[in-house]
């Protein structure tokens, strides 16, 4: 009988050294949970989001009144949420096959964009086919229907009606096309993400620590620093700060759907619960910001919630590192 | 998404690993350590984000800045009202220095992302196409037309493969390869480039041997450029090492790849021609500085482990180092724009000479006639292993054909022929033995 019991002790020990735990999840089940229970229902989301916000923008092509332009408006932030919530697992084919500045590119090309709807000409696939971008995605179509001076659905002229019906075609086509991209046994997260838990761990970690590091240095940053506006993103339609706590929210997402910070609290306890209060703490902070930020550069109190998230996240972006080193 | 961290050097290189890690950097130099490829700007981090991290090593001022300068790099440019054609184009391949530099590293093969170089097909490839110069521009910005559009098609040529290309005019003209000869452009990634800037010309000059006076089958030619101050430089920089630093392969980049002009000092917001530029100085300087103070990966594999040894090895018996020189010294310059970069030990694996690589590789562009058709610079292997990690896709030599590091080889001619049939000739085992080192760089 002893042999039986040293054989089945040295299985668990060997199963406690590969796993690091007995009972917690392990790398793959890490690398699993962040495609199958993070990447893709988010990207699914964002096809719904898309599709939803198409359907609203063809009504009101089909039927431009107050009510339809409102709830194109309201769709298009709804819709937000679930791109902006992508933002910390944006490596992988958002960045490398380009469908990130397809659906997000800032700042919009406003020149090119009021050339082609102000002109005689009638917008076409073939004008769209032509414009770069920064006309295309979110913020083009929050252009034209924020930030054209646009009061009621009667202003809207036929070429922006025009534009918005293919823009929303198009936005619907990189949702999908990004979807597809991680989906499936020929996917990014399969054969990238799932093959090669190692890596992903470390990759979903980097993803955390730079989305924290770009909001608090690139979008808050950059633009309290110098006090230009012109640096914060959605600033047509005054969205600037639900895109943040959409980022915050994804960066929690990745944190915990994932089984990462169940995976680190047995690598290093105090660490895991620094970094968790610290992302919850960001989330608290970044709720209690004015959607509109473009005209408060200069609002005590903005200014004062703005310098608070930027500590914690730049603490929790240490937070990050260390843990980094110490887990992977 | 562009991934950044002002707090990973500070803690990780100040706090925990700070001096400690540098005493034992000084005491693996001696040793000649190729895991440490960037010396003491080497960084570790070996995720999707290698390429984006800051060097080690930098001041917290230092890196304070990097991280300023890091979101232009990123910008996306658009056209502008302050002047006529101000800001994005009205020509271009790009709109933004990422765009191109994906996550830092190598770019695909393809429209916005790559760009392509022509030339008269005089035989020298030194003459500017009439109407585009030396580089199509593929895209405009909204009312105007691009130079030409181009069809990439990738046909098979044994078990290799080639690109073939029609180029068209917006007049519906297309140009005969006979008549205008083209070479697709990948952008290389960004690995050690403020390191590789800092190597003495000396240095340089030392392994350049025009006649192969020493017999070795091995010429190496430095490429001799005037910098934007019209000053007689080593030019270092780009496929055919046409850049002599990199403000003027920077300047290069916004006039050429992006349509955006640059001023000629910070005093001047004026171009040459005495035009508004479309940059501030401060733009122009801050991305030169963020290419400058970004690090070099180490290798996956520390010196003492049998990957290192064997491939190593077989690298060295190829010949390879011959002009994939291993290790290069940075010089000392009071003025450089980080200090960290002085003095270093690197592993960039190259001489920065340009060299005769065969008929093979032979596009029958010139650029400027600063170089032959068939000459390429030698690019620095740093970072290889890394490439399908950061950009999931491996596209390597100046147009991304070779879809693995074996194609690149069997792509070598010229003055690596005798290397590239050894490689052949190779046992499986050795060639293994040296794809696995390289896939570890």
């Amino acid at each position: 009988m002893k042999k039986p019991l040293a054989i089945i002790a040295a299985l668990a020990i060997s199963s406690t050294v590969i796993t690091g735990c007995g009972n917690g999840p392990n790398k793959k089940d890490i690398s699993n949970a962040m495609v199958d229970s993070v990447v893709l229902p988010s990207y699914s989301k964002l096809v719904k989001a898309s599709k939803d916000l198409n359907k609203d923008i063809q009504t009101l092509i089909s039927n431009p009144t107050e009510i339809s332009f409102e709830k194109a408006k309201k769709t298009w932030r709804s819709s937000r949420k679930a791109w902006e919530i992508t933002e910390t697992w944006a490596y992988g084919p958002a960045e490398t096959l380009d469908f990130d500045p397809n659906l997000d590119d800032w700042p919009v090309s406003t020149n090119e964009l009021s050339q082609t709807l102000d002109s005689k000409n009638d917008f076409t696939n073939s004008t769209f086919k032509k414009l770069d971008t920064t006309s295309r995605g979110f913020h083009g179509i929050e252009y034209v229907l924020f930030g054209r001076g646009n009061n009621s659905a009667e202003d809207l002229s036929p070429n922006e009606l025009a534009y918005l019906k293919i823009a929303g075609d198009d936005l619907v086509n990189n949702s999908e096309g990004l979807f597809s991209s991680w989906s499936g046994i020929e996917g990014f997260g399969t054969i990238v993400v799932k093959s090669d838990p190692s890596n992903a761990i470390l990759d979903i970690l980097s993803g955390i620590e730079g989305c924290m590091a770009e909001v608090a240095d690139g979008k808050l940053g950059a633009a309290f620093d110098t006090n230009d506006s012109g640096e914060l993103e959605s600033t047509f339609s005054g969205n600037t700060g639900n895109d943040i706590v959409s980022n915050l929210k994804g960066v929690k997402a990745a944190w915990e759907k994932s089984k990462l910070k169940t995976y680190s609290l047995n690598k290093n306890k105090s660490l895991s619960i620094t970094l968790s209060k610290q992302i919850d703490d960001s989330i608290k902070l970044a709720d209690k910001l004015p959607p509109r930020l473009n005209d408060q550069l200069n609002n005590d109190l903005t200014k004062d919630i703005v310098d608070k998230l930027r500590n914690v996240l730049n603490s929790a972006v240490e937070t990050t590192v260390a843990l980094t080193s110490e887990i992977s | 998404m562009k991934i950044k961290s002002l707090i990973i050097v500070m803690l990780t290189l100040i706090a925990l690993l700070g001096s400690i890690f540098s005493g034992n950097l000084k005491a693996k130099r001696n040793i000649q350590d190729n895991h440490l490829a960037g010396g003491s700007m080497t960084t570790f981090n070996r995720s999707f984000s290698a390429f984006e991290i800051p060097a080690e090593g930098l001041s917290d001022e230092e890196l304070k800045h990097h991280m300023e300068t890091d979101p232009l790099f990123g910008r996306s440019h658009i056209p502008l009202n302050d002047h006529k054609n101000a800001g994005l184009g009205p020509l271009l391949n790009a709109n933004s220095c990422a765009a191109c530099h994906v996550l830092n590293g190598r770019g695909r093969p393809v429209h916005g992302e790559s760009l392509f170089r022509v030339s008269l097909n005089n035989g020298k490839g030194d003459e500017p196409v009439p109407g585009i110069g030396f580089q199509l521009q593929d895209r405009a910005i909204y009312g105007h037309e691009p130079e030409a559009t181009v069809v990439r098609k990738w046909i098979e040529e044994g078990n290799l493969v080639k690109l073939d290309s029609i180029i068209k005019t917006p007049d519906g003209e297309i140009l005969q390869k006979e008549k205008v000869a083209r070479s697709l452009r990948i952008p290389p990634p960004l690995i050690g480039l403020g390191l590789l800037e800092a190597i003495p010309e000396r240095d340089i000059l030392m392994n350049e041997d025009i006649e192969d006076k020493n017999n070795d089958g091995i010429s190496g030619k430095a490429v001799r450029v005037k910098d934007e101050n019209g000053i007689d430089r080593l030019g270092r920089f780009g496929w055919k090492a046409t850049s002599a630093s990199l403000h003027q392969q920077t300047v290069d980049a916004y006039n050429e790849d992006m349509g955006i002009t640059t001023p000629i000092d910070p005093q001047s917001n004026r171009t040459r021609e005495n035009d508004p530029a479309d940059i501030s100085w401060e733009e122009l300087d801050g991305v030169t500085y963020y290419s400058q103070t970004l690090g070099a990966p180490a290798s996956a594999n520390k010196l003492n482990t049998k990957i290192v040894s064997s491939g190593f090895k077989v690298f060295n018996q190829l010949r390879c180092a011959s002009c994939h020189i291993p290790k290069q010294n940075t010089g000392f310059n009071p003025k450089a724009v980080a200090s960290v970069i002085n003095n270093q030990e690197i592993w960039p694996y190259t001489d920065l000479l340009v060299h005769d690589m065969g008929q093979g590789l032979d596009d029958g562009v010139a650029e400027h006639g600063l170089t032959k058709t068939f000459e390429w610079r030698t690019p620095p292997l740093w970072g290889l292993g890394l490439t399908k990690r950061v950009n999931h896709y491996v596209g390597f030599l100046h147009d991304g054909r070779a879809r693995n590091i074996e194609e690149a080889i069997l792509w070598h001619g010229g003055e690596a022929e005798a290397s590239k049939n050894k490689y052949i000739s190779l046992s499986k085992n050795k060639k293994a033995q040296l794809l696995a080192w390289l896939n570890q760089l």
